[in-house]
């Protein structure tokens, strides 16, 4: 009876115990059905072109914000960030407030698109879902939301086609591609990209994967899952940790020539922000940019790290620009509490203020 | 780790080193025998019978086998998570004071353990003497000695023009050889690298990269571009990972040094301070190593070196299918860039249709 009574008091006996029963009911939280899917807000494919596809979320509420908002993702990775779970949803928050939401979803090239071009992508398809939505609601521009290397799509686009955008936000965006505080940028430096695309043709996701775990091979590769170990009995967590990893590795190849372009013009010679970047035989200056706009960037972004993202407000045209940084990382943007809290509050608020509502402009916050 | 175990563990690191060591010997006979009797008919049946057994060997899956050795690398590698715990397996959890009292051993363990998971890691090109502080030169001696001297036997046999070129490569060995002696620094694994690259340069590599004639000329100078590539890769891969091989065992020394006071008062929660310990020193150790100028030059040289022997081996490969009804990807390219022009061609002329349409409607 005493041995007993010493053994339950012994500190790591208890924390064996403890993670005994953890893994006893983290067995059963595995082996039970467990809904992992991802993108589950309600949406409709209202546009198709190539292997692209453009999605139309379902309204939930009567009256919506005008115009409406088209959603630009980045090439890397898919646009379900946006979407990945129920309870921490960009898209689902922006359809909760009455702004009409359309994302656009870029495929996953295969061989044969590895000829296309930047200017197929931001001159081609971006235009023409651009004016499909406008034809569609019958307006004269839109809102664009650009994430990532979708935001400099976004930023490049409004330059060139400023009467089509009537309100431009950037989440996470780089513009500044030379700065020496992202180990993506100083890599990038020493990659021959010429090479890389002539070998591959298109980029393999794979390749790109295995660069983004080697910017913190210990904790993406090995902390992360003994994190998911000692969460095992905890079903919310292992289901969203399934997303998340879904969406990881959910890695398109990237279109060999319009990677090429990226890399070279932008990471290579940072053309955008020294208004040296051309599309098409066009010149992109950012103060062509003249729509409103808001800048959201994360503070501890490690891969699209502040000093990229941080001056888009000062570099472009618009009069009306906002910045605002959060205590985050690049995908804590998307699914962390702050996201729900603080993030998305912040940009439906600003697409409110920017919008009309029945023909008539919004009451800005904190106005009667 | 115990003597006879080190013992073990050295024996079967340098089995890949035996392997090659008997194989240059085996090798060397055959030639030396051939130069003597001067019979073509021989040369050519000892030739096959060498190359049949050495490439024979090589590609064999049974324990001691070098592919066998390298998939029990990288079984070692996937037991990362068990070995970690393996360093735990020295407490006695079921009586506090002598788990306090293991605690030197425990940390011995684990600085062993984990050392030795990195050299796995990431020096499994490097023979053991590299990875345990031993001596290289005791390794590899016999294979130099041996190689060093049917060279000089053989470099009398060569046509007066090939002799500069075998003093070179000697002069080279020479040098690698004294290298080795008695290093345990890690950060020699880099002139380890250098110097085997510089070898390969002056001897195998230039027979490789020299001009062939004949029929099959296109074809053989394919293939010996494909295995130039192949072994600069190769060189390169292993010279790239061996560069996180240092940060990697200053991370866990470091570690090691702050567990002891550390486990002064042990309580569970001591595991987890020094497991958070661990991945901050790896996280700080690699971010140093990763933004240096260094690391992204050995990443471009292994880059490029790889995509080199991609594009040689694709060569090769698609001249073989030409004899094949095999569509080869560059020429499934050239239908696509067609397509590809051919749709945005298209795309352009419903454009100026569309808006002629509107023009005509105003």
């Amino acid at each position: 009876m005493a041995e007993k009574a010493t053994k339950t008091e012994n500190p790591f006996l208890k924390e064996i115990e403890r993670l005994r029963k953890r893994m006893e009911r983290g067995s059963t939280v595995l082996t039970e059905p467990l809904d992992t899917e991802t993108g589950q807000t309600p949406k409709v494919t209202v546009y198709e072109e190539d292997k692209i596809k453009v999605y139309h979320y379902t309204p939930v509420r009567e009256k919506l914000y005008s115009p409406p908002v088209v959603g630009v993702y980045a090439l890397i990775n898919k646009q379900y960030m946006m979407d990945l779970q129920p309870d921490r949803s960009i898209v689902k928050h922006l359809i909760e407030q009455g702004v009409d939401v359309y994302l656009i979803d870029w495929g996953y090239p295969s061989r044969g698109d590895r000829y296309l071009t930047m200017e197929d992508y931001i001159d081609g398809y971006l235009n023409n879902v651009v004016d499909f939505v406008r034809e569609k609601n019958g307006v004269d521009s839109v809102t664009l939301l650009g994430v990532c290397q979708g935001g400099t799509f976004s930023m490049i686009y409004s330059a060139l086609y400023p009467e089509k955008v009537k309100n431009l936000i950037t989440m996470v965006s780089p513009m500044d591609f030379h700065n020496e505080s992202g180990l993506l940028h100083i890599w990038a430096h020493n990659l021959d990209i010429d090479k890389l695309v002539d070998t591959y043709g298109n980029i393999p996701g794979d390749f790109m994967n295995a660069g983004f775990l080697l910017l913190n091979p210990f904790r993406l590769m090995f902390d992360k899952y003994l994190n998911f170990l000692e969460n095992l009995d905890d079903k919310d967590f292992i289901a969203n940790f399934i997303r998340m990893e879904k969406w990881i590795f959910d890695s398109p190849d990237q279109a060999g020539e319009a990677f090429r372009k990226f890399i070279k013009d932008m990471y290579h010679d940072n053309k955008l922000v020294k208004n040296e970047f051309e599309l098409g035989g066009r010149k992109v200056f950012l103060k062509d940019i003249t729509a409103p706009l808001l800048n959201v960037y994360a503070r501890y972004d490690h891969l699209v790290p502040p000093p990229c993202s941080k001056n888009i407000a000062e570099a472009v045209g618009s009069k009306d620009a906002t910045t605002h940084a959060f205590k985050t990382g690049h995908i804590g943007m998307f699914v962390s509490s702050r996201s729900k809290k603080e993030i998305c509050p912040v940009i439906s608020d600003w697409i409110k203020e920017h919008s009309t509502l029945d023909g008539k402009p919004a009451e800005k916050k904190g106005e009667k | 780790m115990s003597n006879e175990a080190k013992q073990e563990e050295g024996k079967k690191n340098a089995s890949f080193l035996d392997f090659w060591n008997k194989n240059i010997s085996a090798w060397q006979k055959t030639m030396s025998e051939f130069f003597e009797q001067g019979t073509k008919d021989n040369f050519f049946a000892a030739y096959r019978d060498i190359c049949s057994d050495t490439f024979g060997k090589a590609f064999e899956t049974g324990t001691g086998s070098p592919v066998f050795d390298t998939y029990r690398r990288m079984m070692d590698a996937a037991n990362l998570y068990s070995n970690m715990l393996k360093s735990f397996a020295v407490f006695d959890v079921d009586g506090g004071a002598k788990a306090t009292e293991n605690i030197s051993a425990f940390l011995d363990n684990w600085v062993n353990v984990q050392k030795n998971l990195f050299s796995q890691l990431f020096g499994g090109s490097l023979p053991a003497g590299f990875m345990q502080g031993g001596n290289l030169g005791s390794v590899l001696g016999s294979a130099f000695e041996s190689y060093k001297n049917s060279l000089k036997d053989m470099a009398s046999y060569y046509p007066q023009d090939l002799k500069p070129l075998i003093e070179n490569y000697m002069n080279v060995l020479e040098k690698t050889g004294e290298a080795f002696q008695g290093i345990v620094d890690p950060s020699k694994f880099g002139e380890f690298h250098d110097s085997w690259q510089k070898a390969y340069d002056d001897l195998f590599g230039k027979f490789l990269q020299a001009p062939t004639v004949g029929p099959s000329r296109q074809f053989v100078e394919k293939l010996k571009k494909d295995a130039d590539s192949f072994f600069k890769y190769i060189n390169s891969s292993a010279e790239f990972y061996s560069t996180l091989y240092k940060p990697g065992i200053e991370a866990i020394e470091e570690t090691a040094e702050q567990a002891t006071e550390l486990f002064k008062d042990l309580t569970p929660d001591s595991f987890r301070k020094f497991y958070d310990n661990l991945l901050k020193s790896l996280e700080m150790k690699f971010f140093e190593l990763f933004k240096s100028k260094g690391f992204g030059e050995a990443m471009k040289e292994n880059l490029n070196a790889s995509l080199e022997f991609r594009t040689r081996h694709t060569e090769m490969i698609e001249t073989m299918l030409k004899e094949t009804p095999l569509v080869t990807h560059t020429e499934m390219d050239e239908v696509h860039e067609e397509v590809y022009k051919l749709k945005k061609r298209i795309k352009e002329l419903e454009k100026t249709i569309k808006e002629l349409k509107a023009d005509k409607s105003k």
